[in-house]
């Protein structure tokens, strides 16, 4: 019986079927997905009261660190304060052990106080208190099998050589952790203790002793600073950031790791959010259509004895098996959903899982069983007379019809969003140097061993016919510009510093950049050696006999545009020529120089800020980041060349590289991230509401058979009738684009906010959006429509 | 003006073959009043299909004003009737969403008339029919023998050579009935040929002429 009459309508429920276990499939990964990003950090026992210290400048994006030790010389006047731990990342360290290289990426230095604050398990300790002897390392387990294998490492030594260490460091293992669970926003594979006499950046995190007291200590660090001094035109607030908070909220500067992004998320969310709305609106209607095509059999009951709650009773056994059906079909979909967006649905805990199932179902046997339990009994004994169930047939195709405008207003917002979207990634992907060029590997944060070889390891590669250019950077693209130097224009102080942007000499015809005024950068005389000993001249005092000093003002710089207008030159061909003075210590080195020439972008940063005013300089010690660009269609040969040239030139450091197209992936890796999810969820969205749209079109259509036969028999054509049945999908089409257009607009528009270049939206985006959901309305519907149309009027006038 | 020889049309299921018509022959002349009259099942309304081209014979020959059209395709016997044939229907057969005005001008739209020449057609229609105040309901809102006058309205609005009537009378009340059968008459003297079906003996009694039919035959008195 319930098999029977569950095949009754079969095609309309296998429909509703299909797009509700998608909608519950896309819940499902957008509930792992949610958990997982909310659970960031919540695995430290103390994670309410950790926060991370940060400082707000008035210019520019936040520092994730802070510099210096200032804190602790503060902590004594803030009880509220309980520990401080700091940590400085290893830059460019290689780990030996024996004869063998390892380049290391999450290496710290850090506090001894480090596991008062954070919950790591040890698995293997040497003695009681760790981090408490400079010699000693804490690696973990995953490092501790890839530089010992299985066998123990406690006890075990190794080397460290850093850009930051003069002689490699020796150190033995005191103790091996468990490696650091993925919801983390810091995974380190290697903690050293940090000199407290040292002063660097560090990433700051203090303990407080409430999770209330984070504004009190706001406030007092702030009146700290300055009460030393720090000037209130450069420091805009102190922001201590909860340590559970930093993976969704926090995008500053040289953060740890890549964070989530809240607005991100707020997009998913909703994208799924809609998704299911969508698929409600669908499953209701279908409720509607099947509870009308049920009146019969309804009336027929009645009339039998059966009361409205035995109808409902017995409607339960078919709301239970749609349940099963779309409760199993949703589990296989958010399986391949979750492959797809690599939201693993397996990460979903089991709890959250169950919770959501249950919900899902509840919400299910609420919708399908509405619409009986809406019909008042008297109705049920006027039906059961051959009266109609509702007040208005109309008044249901009216509903109808309105939620489908509501569904394709739906639909049609989620594509805008998503060309929005795309719009804007392509426009910011497209200011970036070499971005969707082929042939372009990234080799960042190179050690200071390789950066002194940088110029024989150009030439070994130029030799090769398929490597068509070398250059250098000081950081990888899309990378921070911090270095920043003070500047004297002709004697004259320029009040607001400028950004230091460090490159090789053919950095900019690397790229193909041409300028805006001026000249390129001319070749660069000194030696890797000669900066070295002109640096030391510097701190010291001292250089060799035979040490030539750079002659002033023979320094050639570039600038760009935004510089040109900071100096107060009213076009750019004014500042070519004109001298500077640089008051950095290191940069200093060449005592003063001129302007060659104007870029009007670099497009070397990201994109988050503005570019900030820039100068241009050669420096070969800190143009640790190379660059390649060889024949896209001879890769392999290109690639092979590097690796041979590598070993030649480096023979004990491990190669590393990455396409400069990945670089900017994960720069830019959450944007790329929702706009491959919209993409996902528009198609998905957009096949729901088709589903929708053809149950609901051959529900309203079969209502007009007769009216079709009646229009026929006066004349009118088959096709006339398919152009009337389809005319009015247009007509909800241009009511949900008044009702989507301005809403995604807006909502493309505040997401566009974090980005300092944003794309102009074009009209034609919202036309393309819309003329998407038209075809495939169109292609949804006109089979359904053309049956109808086609049919035989003799046939229709028939029809009740 | 209609000349039928030999109408035969079979209906085929996967099972069951019906011989709705068999050899069926007839002529209606211009001007006439035809009754059909029969048992439900005699292929009464089969015949008022094909004659009104809403369907095509199995075999057989329709010659329309000369003209053969057994064989036409369905778009070709669409624009063949438009403006020629005007039908009634028992259940009168009009669309719910439209007002009476609008029902009337319903077939005139497909003959592409102006908008202008619409209007006074059906202005004049609807007033000859003593309609013209209930021009702005809908069908629903009206009783059932105002809803055929309707009905009547938008078969003789194209001027059509042809009237087909099937059952005219068959959902009214005796009274509207009559009325609706004068109108008729009044039609046919006009000029119209109507070719009605009906159980009615009453109402085969205004036609000129009545043709049986039983079991898809023609035959002389049941």
């Amino acid at each position: 019986m319930l098999l029977r009459r569950f095949r009754k309508s079969l095609g309309l429920k296998v429909t509703a079927i299909v797009a509700l276990s998608i909608a519950f499939g896309c819940l499902l990964v957008l509930s792992a997905y949610i958990h997982r990003e909310v659970s960031y950090d919540r695995f430290h026992s103390k994670s309410n009261r950790i926060f991370r210290l940060t400082l707000n400048p008035t210019t520019g994006l936040p520092d994730a660190r802070i510099y210096g030790n200032w804190i602790d010389d503060a902590k004594p006047q803030m009880p509220e304060i309980e520990e401080v731990v700091r940590l400085q990342r290893l830059r460019q360290a290689i780990v030996k052990v024996g004869d063998d290289s390892y380049l290391l990426d999450n290496g710290f230095e850090v506090d001894s106080t480090f596991f008062s604050l954070f919950d790591f398990d040890i698995k293997e300790k040497g003695r009681e208190l760790l981090l408490n002897e400079p010699s000693e390392v804490v690696i973990s387990e995953s490092l501790a099998m890839k530089l010992f294998g299985t066998a123990a490492a406690l006890g075990k030594t190794l080397s460290i050589t850093s850009r930051d260490y003069y002689e490699p460091l020796n150190l033995t293992v005191s103790a091996v952790m468990d490696d650091y669970p993925a919801q983390s926003h810091l995974h380190a594979d290697m903690l050293i203790k940090r000199n407290p006499r040292t002063q660097a950046f560090y990433y700051t995190y203090l303990l407080l002793s409430s999770a209330e007291a984070d504004s009190t200590v706001e406030q007092k660090v702030e009146e700290y600073l300055k009460s030393q001094g720090w000037d209130s035109t450069y420091l805009k607030g102190v922001d201590l950031q909860p340590i559970t908070d930093i993976h969704l909220h926090s995008a500053k500067v040289r953060e740890l790791e890549p964070n989530g992004s809240y607005q991100s998320f707020v997009m998913l969310v909703s994208a799924v959010g809609l998704i299911l709305l969508v698929a409600l609106i669908n499953l209701m209607n279908s409720s509607r259509i099947i509870s009308l095509v049920n009146r019969d059999y309804y009336a027929l009951k009645h009339t039998n004895g059966a009361t409205k709650w035995n109808l409902i009773a017995e409607d339960m056994g078919q709301c239970l098996l749609w349940s099963v059906l779309i409760l199993i079909g949703g589990f296989w979909s958010a399986y391949h959903i979750g492959e797809l967006t690599s939201q693993h649905i397996f990460s979903i805990p089991l709890w959250l899982g169950f919770a959501v199932t249950l919900g899902f179902g509840l919400m299910l046997f609420v919708v399908m069983l509405l619409p009986l339990i809406m019909v008042p009994t008297a109705q049920l004994a006027r039906l059961s007379q051959g009266g109609d169930t509702s007040a208005s047939r109309r008044g249901v195709g009216r509903t109808m019809q309105l939620f489908i405008v509501v569904q394709i207003a739906l639909s049609l917002f989620v594509v805008a969003v998503t060309l929005g979207v795309s719009q804007q990634i392509s426009h910011v992907l497209g200011l970036q140097l070499g971005s969707g060029q082929k042939g372009i590997i990234v080799l960042d944060n190179q050690t200071m061993p390789v950066v002194q070889n940088f110029d024989r390891l150009k030439e070994a590669l130029l030799a090769h016919p398929f490597i068509e250019g070398v250059t250098a950077a000081m950081e990888p693209p899309a990378g921070a510009v911090r270095d920043k130097s003070m500047v004297k224009l002709n004697g004259k102080q320029i009040e607001e510093g400028l950004d230091i942007l460090c490159v090789e000499s053919d950095f900019f015809s690397f790229f193909n950049v041409t300028l805006a005024e001026g000249n390129m950068l001319p070749g660069y005389p000194y030696t890797f050696n000669w900066e070295q000993i002109a640096l030391n001249r510097v701190f010291t005092g001292v250089a060799p006999p035979d040490f030539v000093p750079a002659e002033p003002y023979s320094d050639r710089f570039l600038i760009n545009r935004s510089a040109a207008e900071l100096m107060g030159f009213s076009n750019v061909a004014e500042a070519v020529g004109q001298r500077i003075d640089m008051e950095h210590q290191h940069l200093s080195i060449i005592p003063g120089g001129t302007i060659a020439g104007v870029v009007d972008r670099i497009g070397y940063t990201s994109m988050y800020e503005q570019e900030r005013p820039t100068l241009i300089v050669q420096r070969r010690m800190f143009t640790s980041t190379f660059l390649i660009r060889y024949a896209p269609q001879q890769e392999a040969e290109a690639l092979a060349a590097l690796s041979t040239v590598w070993k030649e030139v480096n023979p004990t450091i491990p190669l590393s590289y990455q396409f400069l197209d990945d670089t900017y992936s994960q720069v830019y890796r959450n944007e790329l991230q929702t706009r491959n999810f919209l993409r996902y969820f528009s198609l998905l969205c957009l096949l729901i509401a088709s589903l929708g749209l053809v149950v609901t079109i051959s529900f309203l259509t079969k209502r007009r058979v007769k009216e079709i036969a009646i229009r026929k028999t006066l004349g009118a054509t088959s096709a006339q009738m398919v152009l009337m049945l389809n005319g009015r999908i247009l007509k909800w089409v241009v009511v949900a684009f008044v009702l989507a257009a301005p809403a995604a607009y807006y909502v493309v528009k505040r997401w566009q906010q974090s980005f300092a270049y944003q794309a102009t939206l074009s009209w034609w985006l919202f036309v393309v959006a819309a003329a998407v959901v038209v075809a495939i309305a169109l292609l949804t519907i006109s089979g359904i429509t053309y049956r109808a149309a086609s049919r035989n009027p003799v046939d229709g006038l028939k029809y009740e | 003006m209609l000349q039928i020889e030999n109408l035969t049309k079979v209906f085929r299921t996967d099972e069951i073959e019906t011989h709705a018509l068999s050899g069926v022959s007839l002529n209606i002349k211009e001007g006439e009043f035809v009754a059909i009259m029969g048992p439900s099942g005699c292929g009464k309304s089969t015949l008022l299909n094909i004659v009104g081209l809403l369907d095509n014979p199995t075999q057989g020959k329709l010659i329309f004003d000369g003209e053969e059209v057994a064989r036409l395709s369905d778009r070709q016997r669409t624009i063949f009737r438009r403006g020629r044939v005007g039908f009634v229907f028992q259940s009168f057969n009009l669309v719910e969403e439209l007002t009476v005005f609008e029902n009337v001008e319903l077939p005139m739209l497909y003959l592409k008339l102006s908008a202008s020449e619409r209007k006074q057609r059906v202005n004049e229609v609807l007033t000859r029919l003593k309609i013209a105040h209930r021009a702005k309901h809908f069908p629903k809102q009206l009783s059932g023998g105002q809803q055929q006058r309707v009905a009547i309205a938008r078969a003789v609005a194209t001027n059509p050579k042809l009237i087909l009537a099937d059952e005219p009378t068959g959902n009214l009340d005796s009274k509207h009935g009559q009325e609706v059968m004068e109108l008729l008459t009044e039609l046919n003297r006009s000029g119209s040929t109507i070719v009605m079906v009906t159980h009615s003996e009453r109402d085969s009694a205004y036609a000129h002429r009545v043709i049986n039919l039983f079991d898809g035959k023609v035959v002389e008195g049941l």
